[in-house]
């Protein structure tokens, strides 16, 4: 545990100060064919200090949580804002003022399991697909957990403490065909502490049997064809598209890097059944998956309506680019482990709901694909993203047809996004995202289906 | 020092425990860093960490835990933790720990950053890239200096001590001209010293160089089979993922490796000798001991096509009944072939000059579907134009098979050393 208040604190800052105490603890168990290969609890926490001086950033981290570390760190850091403030010299306005307070803890009321409950129950999942699909090639079951716990102070004036759990099961079957292997996976859980979010190993076996007939049903896929086609994205692709495609395009910092949102604000970039909001920490009347209460810059955190009715509105902002944009920052600064400086990052984006229903939106299709799952992606300054697709289906005359092998989407997210002619009146969050940009960091993705043409790669 | 002896107290403490087995990797870290963003020099930063991984083995069965926290609470807590997780196991016989080798103590690289000298090449490298590339936008880079100071413990009496510090520089750009961008490109490198400007590391002063003919970039229509000449940036990727898909411990103890009986047989052209060398002074980011506790080794992966070696880790090798790699991979070095990079290029008919590839990984087959970036299209021994939403899809064993030829010049990045490679049969699939 951290330090929850760090106001004591307070008279070691001169200038622009952040304080961040900050605890990580990642906790894995893996099941391989039946043999435990993972089974390990990594905690990783300390103390670090921002400072800002004259236009330059000084940043300082140490492992340990005592008065003589933190004034380590806000000494280190002031020292290393003022080496390159003298060689820089430079001349820019002074960062927006804002300052939240939030408390915020949303661990588990419940007993909490031990490590070898935990293994037990993975081990029972593990168990009923070895006894019930003796098919398979592999098997995988990983429990993975991740409790991010924040303190922050800054001198102008914020104060918060968040803890944010966040619990997942990943599992993966493998079947042979001709002597090659098929794979297919799939994620459970989300927001909160395993307690809260898992009951019984019996509870998921529809999942798994779900993801079993997927399993055989892409045994017997085949490449889809390379090209531009017509396709179905579900609603649990719609959420990396929103990240990839826009998200990151739309992230200030890359804006300054010259992206190809920087020329397109206030211009159409998608058909107006498009609306695209990366939300703080309520959605639709909901808690999001990775909720952020005040970010760690210490700004209150607004949702961003990034793409409004088709139309381009806001970029994602921290303090520093608000001011070079004369607006005010959003609450996107978030740094993933307490020795990382908080850099503009998504929280949870989402494209919005329509009105459409899936199955009138595969029965309008001739010939395309439905796209059901995916893996990474990537995005780009030019809009082109790319992500991994590993489940889908062919779409002819309307209906399903049969299913296809792992492939790659593309296309440039401000042409693509204007292709859309339908969007459903689902909603899914993608479980477990992670996002990488100089630093890792969980991310929300949601949204819902869409009928859109994309490039697709294949035979 | 104090993690030696850390170290000892933690190996002291899980015997006393009960661990029958037990091993302990101790370390500290520094960083200060440089960094860039939107082409400005922003942020100074440094960080000081620990870590402490304790790893016991009761009855066969085994636990670990890991924390950056050292006080004397924290090292009881620690192995009482990995202990608790090890009892919490199921047995399994192939757990296991290094056996005895003598001590040794690993010594490489500065002790300390050059902060002046860090500022003075970061500055002068930016400069360079204003003046002679006008058009390229630096949107973010990194100079740091990274030290590391490990010892590795196990209750066989294994005791590795590696210190060692070195630079790490990474850039991530794009061009841009009015309303015409580029994708972005990154490349990075590692050093053990600045003693010449940053522009003349790694392959920076070409990718740099290319990056404003993209520009131009064109879409391509309808697709064809066609060859490939794989820059050494892309070829970091395609070894990456050579390696980590059909040569290490999941797809090996799962079974689905298509290279799981193929050891010591041919599975790429003759022309691929592929090395992992960790203890190789062309490169910066050395090791000397494997994460189980042995002392590295450098191997030939690849040798003339034939398979040599997998990338196993001890409790790997023990599931499988195959060897134990002698390192833990990386440190990867291609060697050179015969021909020059641009009679590759002439000896294409139709195909891609590819510079870097984006889209997930390949599945467990082998097949990739990936988007070809800031890479040129190549007709009857030419480079064309750059081109823009290319996909190219194949299958990565048949890449290796497949190769025609190695370029002799190489990029050495500081921590992989590749050449130019072109292939052939690939699907090339414009809009």
């Amino acid at each position: 545990m951290i330090e929850k208040n760090l106001a004591r604190y307070r008279h070691l800052f001169h200038d622009y100060t952040e304080l961040r105490a900050q605890e990580m603890r990642y906790q894995v168990i893996a099941f391989l064919n039946g043999n435990l290969v993972a089974n390990h609890l990594d905690v990783n926490s300390g103390i670090s200090a921002r400072v800002y001086q004259a236009g330059s950033w000084g940043f300082a981290s140490h492992p340990g949580r005592d008065d003589s570390a933190i004034k380590t760190v806000v000494t280190e850091a002031g020292h290393n804002a003022g080496f390159l403030a003298r060689k820089l010299r430079k001349k820019l306005p002074p960062l927006p003022v804002s300052a939240a307070h939030a408390e915020k803890n949303l661990s588990t009321h419940k007993q909490r399991l031990s490590q070898k409950e935990l293994i037990q129950f993975n081990k029972e999942l593990e168990h009923y697909i070895g006894q019930n699909y003796k098919n398979l090639v592999s098997r995988r079951v990983i429990i993975q957990n991740i409790d991010r716990e924040i303190s922050l102070l800054t001198s102008l004036g914020a104060e918060s403490y968040t803890f944010i759990p966040r619990s997942k099961i990943y599992i993966s079957l493998s079947a042979e065909k001709d002597g090659a292997p098929v794979e297919v996976y799939d994620v459970t859980g989300g927001l909160g502490h395993f307690e809260d979010l898992f009951r019984t190993p019996a509870d998921l076996h529809p999942f798994i049997d779900n993801l079993y007939n997927k399993l055989l049903d892409k045994r017997e896929g085949e490449r889809p064809e390379s090209g531009v086609v017509d396709c179905i994205l579900d609603s649990r692709v719609a959420g990396i598209l929103a990240h990839e495609a826009v998200g990151h395009t739309t992230e200030a910092d890359l804006v300054l890097g010259g992206s190809v949102a920087a020329n397109n604000l206030q211009k159409p970039v998608a058909s107006p059944l498009v609306t695209l909001v990366d939300f703080a920490h309520t959605a639709l009347g909901k808690t999001c998956p990775e909720p952020v209460y005040v970010d760690d810059e210490g700004t209150p955190p607004e949702d961003v309506v990034i793409i409004e009715q088709g139309i381009l509105k806001q970029y994602m902002h921290n303090r520093e680019s608000a001011m070079l944009f004369e607006t005010a920052p959003t609450g996107n600064a978030r740094a993933w482990t307490f020795s990382d400086e908080p850099l503009i990052r998504m929280r949870n984006t989402a494209i919005l709901p329509g009105k459409d229903k899936l199955a009138d939106m595969i029965a309008s299709i001739q010939d395309g694909y439905y796209l059901c799952a995916t893996g990474n992606g990537q995005a780009d300054a030019t809009g082109e993203f790319t992500f991994a697709v590993t489940q889908g289906y062919r779409i002819h005359n309307g209906k399903l047809g049969k299913a296809i092998l792992d492939t790659t989407i593309t296309g440039i997210a401000f042409e693509m996004l204007k292709t859309v002619t339908m969007v459903s009146d689902e909603m899914h969050w993608t479980v477990g995202g992670l996002c990488g940009k100089k630093q890792l960091m969980t991310v929300g993705m949601g949204g819902p289906s869409l009928k859109c043409r994309v490039m697709i790669g294949g035979k | 020092m104090r993690i030696i002896e850390i170290a000892g107290r933690s190996l002291e403490i899980l015997k006393r425990r009960g661990a029958s087995k037990a091993q302990v990797k101790a370390s500290e870290t520094e960083k200060h860093e440089l960094w860039v963003d939107a082409g400005q020099i922003s942020l100074f930063r440094t960080t000081h960490n620990d870590n402490l991984i304790n790893t016991a083995i009761l009855d066969e069965r085994r636990g670990s835990y890991s924390s950056n926290q050292l006080d004397d609470t924290a090292l009881e807590e620690a192995a009482e933790t990995a202990i608790v997780f090890a009892k919490a196991s199921p047995p399994d016989p192939a757990y296991d720990i290094a056996a005895k080798q003598s001590p040794e103590n690993f010594v490489i690289g500065r002790s300390e950053p050059d902060r002046e000298l860090m500022f003075e090449r970061l500055k002068a490298f930016l400069d360079y890239v204003a003046h002679m590339h006008p058009k390229v936008m630096i949107r973010q880079a990194a100079l740091s200096f990274d030290h590391e100071r490990t010892i590795f413990l196990n209750t066989n009496g294994v005791n590795f001590l590696a210190t060692g510090g070195n630079y790490n520089f990474g850039v991530v750009f794009s061009s841009k001209n009015n309303d015409v961008i580029t994708s972005f490109n990154y490349t990075g490198c590692a050093m053990r010293d600045l003693g010449r400007e940053l522009i003349t590391y790694g392959s920076l002063a070409d990718s740099l160089a290319r990056s404003e003919a993209e520009l131009d970039s064109r879409p391509l229509s309808g697709k064809f089979e066609g060859e490939i000449v794989l820059a050494p940036d892309a070829l970091v990727d395609f070894i990456q993922m050579f390696c980590d898909k059909f040569l290490t411990d999941p797809s090996l103890i799962a079974g689905t490796s298509p290279l799981k009986d193929r050891l010591n047989q041919t599975v790429a052209a003759p022309a691929l000798t592929l090395k992992s060398e960790p203890l190789s002074m062309d490169l910066a980011t050395n090791y000397f001991f494997t994460r189980d506790g042995h002392k590295a080794q450098n191997s030939r992966i690849i040798d003339h096509g034939n398979l040599k070696s997998f990338l196993l880790s001890l409790y790997g090798a023990n599931k499988t009944s195959q060897p134990r790699a002698v390192n833990d991979g990386s440190c990867y070095i291609v060697e050179p072939g015969t021909v020059t990079r641009e009679d590759l290029i002439r000896s294409v008919k139709r195909g891609l000059y590819v510079i870097r590839t984006s889209g997930g990984t390949p599945n467990d087959r082998g097949d990739f579907s990936f988007v070809a970036k800031n890479s040129f299209l190549i007709e009857d021994g030419e480079i064309r134009y750059p081109v823009q939403e290319v996909m190219i899809s194949g299958n990565l064993l048949d890449v290796y098979k497949n190769i025609q030829g190695i370029s002799r010049e190489q990029i050495n990045f500081g921590f992989h050393i590749f050449p130019w490679l072109k292939t052939v049969n690939l699907t090339i699939s414009g809009k």
